[in-house]
């Protein structure tokens, strides 16, 4: 069997043989084919190959590989553990920027003012209208279970603590107009009794309320 | 996902892996039908001894695969993928029973071919496809590889190269060596 001399051509006809060449390289050899004394052959050579390759092929239990193969257990890889971290890193940073967020918007004054210190909120500033405020409603028990007995204290002072000790980004509670003033009494009048700083506990205590 | 063996109107092998992952049994099942017979030729052209059971070092293949298919990138075939672990197995396995890899002819035992043609007509072509397989026998093991790979299985030199842990260039040259070696083995 003579040898045709485009190599190029001779590189590509196992996969002229198996169809998986484009239409544009397939006609392009079908050309070459029908002026090519060597290459018909050598087609023809490699078909037969295939096909008795394909039928001598040792015969295999498909079922018993395929049981076998569905049975096995599966191998944690290298790539999946990255993976799981970097989501549980970023699912802890989703819930430190919600709960961060969260109590940003718990703290009354936040907006009002552009200063960026700490509320600087003392009991000799507030208002004498905030030590009237009028005693807090008991909260059942059994929607707090963990509550701690809050300090006998005047009730003023541990109404305003909380934002003190929190972040905010607002002024002091003498910045407020009287309509605010009066808008955040309203709202402190439910969670007054259990200030906390567990964010649970308050909307614990919004339930309750 | 490279390209799969899959005929145009079957899933191809990516959809088969999802369908797997997502607890489709069957997907498995029809990956194995897809892939086991060429796996099977390419152990077998490997040139393994008998003492090394090719349909064993196959679902080996196949289990080391299924478990850790979450792992599979698709870089390469599925296939590909498949013959690279086969390849490692049979030379765990040579090493660990202190074999070598069989460099004469490889012998295939007549109760383990699929003889579904037809008898009749069969004496020429038996006889036909004795001397083809004898002539692939005689290949070097690299050669045979490549060449089973290449001609049985339609891979790429890319593909080839993967599996057989060579270069595109160093297969190119190995199957037209192996070609070239069978024509004046069939025409002697």
């Amino acid at each position: 069997m003579s040898e045709c001399p485009r190599g190029e051509i001779r590189d590509r006809l196992p996969e002229y043989v198996h169809a998986t060449l484009g239409a544009v390289e397939r006609a392009a050899i079908d050309a070459h084919l029908a002026t090519c004394a060597a290459c018909p052959d050598e087609v023809a050579l490699l078909r037969a190959m295939r096909e008795a390759m394909t039928r001598r092929t040792p015969a295999v239990d498909l079922a018993r590989i395929a049981a076998a193969a569905i049975a096995a257990p599966r191998i944690a890889t290298t790539r999946a553990l990255p993976r799981l971290v970097w989501y549980a890193a970023a699912a802890a940073v989703l819930l430190a920027v919600g709960a961060l967020g969260y109590f940003a918007g718990r703290v009354p004054t936040a907006g009002n003012s552009p200063s960026n210190s700490p509320v600087a909120v003392t009991p000799p500033t507030v208002t004498p209208a905030l030590t009237s405020w009028p005693a807090p409603a008991p909260v059942p028990t059994a929607a707090v279970p963990h509550q701690v007995a809050v300090a006998p204290s005047p009730a003023p002072a541990p109404m305003v603590a909380p934002a003190a000790r929190g972040l905010s980004f607002g002024g002091g509670v003498e910045d407020l107009s009287a309509a605010q003033v009066s808008s955040l009494m309203k709202e402190l009048d439910g969670i007054a009794p259990a200030l906390d700083d567990e964010p649970a506990r308050e909307l614990d205590l919004e339930g309750a309320s | 996902m490279t390209p799969s063996s899959a005929a145009p109107d079957e899933p191809d092998d990516g959809a088969l892996v999802a369908r797997w992952q997502a607890g489709d049994q069957r997907a498995a099942t029809l990956l194995v039908e897809r892939h086991a017979p060429a796996l099977t030729r390419f152990v077998a052209s490997l040139g393994v001894r008998e003492d090394v059971d090719a349909e064993d070092v196959v679902q080996d293949a196949f289990v080391r695969a299924f478990g850790s298919l979450d792992g599979f990138r698709g870089e390469s075939s599925l296939r590909t993928w498949l013959c690279t672990i086969a390849r490692n197995l049979v030379r765990d396995r040579a090493r660990s029973v202190g074999l070598k890899f069989e460099r004469r002819q490889v012998e295939i035992e007549e109760g383990h071919a699929v003889t579904a043609h037809d008898a009749l007509d069969g004496a020429v072509a038996e006889e036909s496809e004795r001397r083809m397989m004898a002539a692939v026998g005689s290949l070097t093991p690299m050669q045979r590889q490549v060449f089973t790979l290449r001609v049985a299985d339609g891979m790429s030199y890319k593909e080839i190269a993967a599996a057989v842990g060579s270069t595109e260039g160093a297969a190119r040259v190995h199957y037209h060596n192996a070609m070239r070696a069978i024509k004046e083995l069939l025409h002697e």
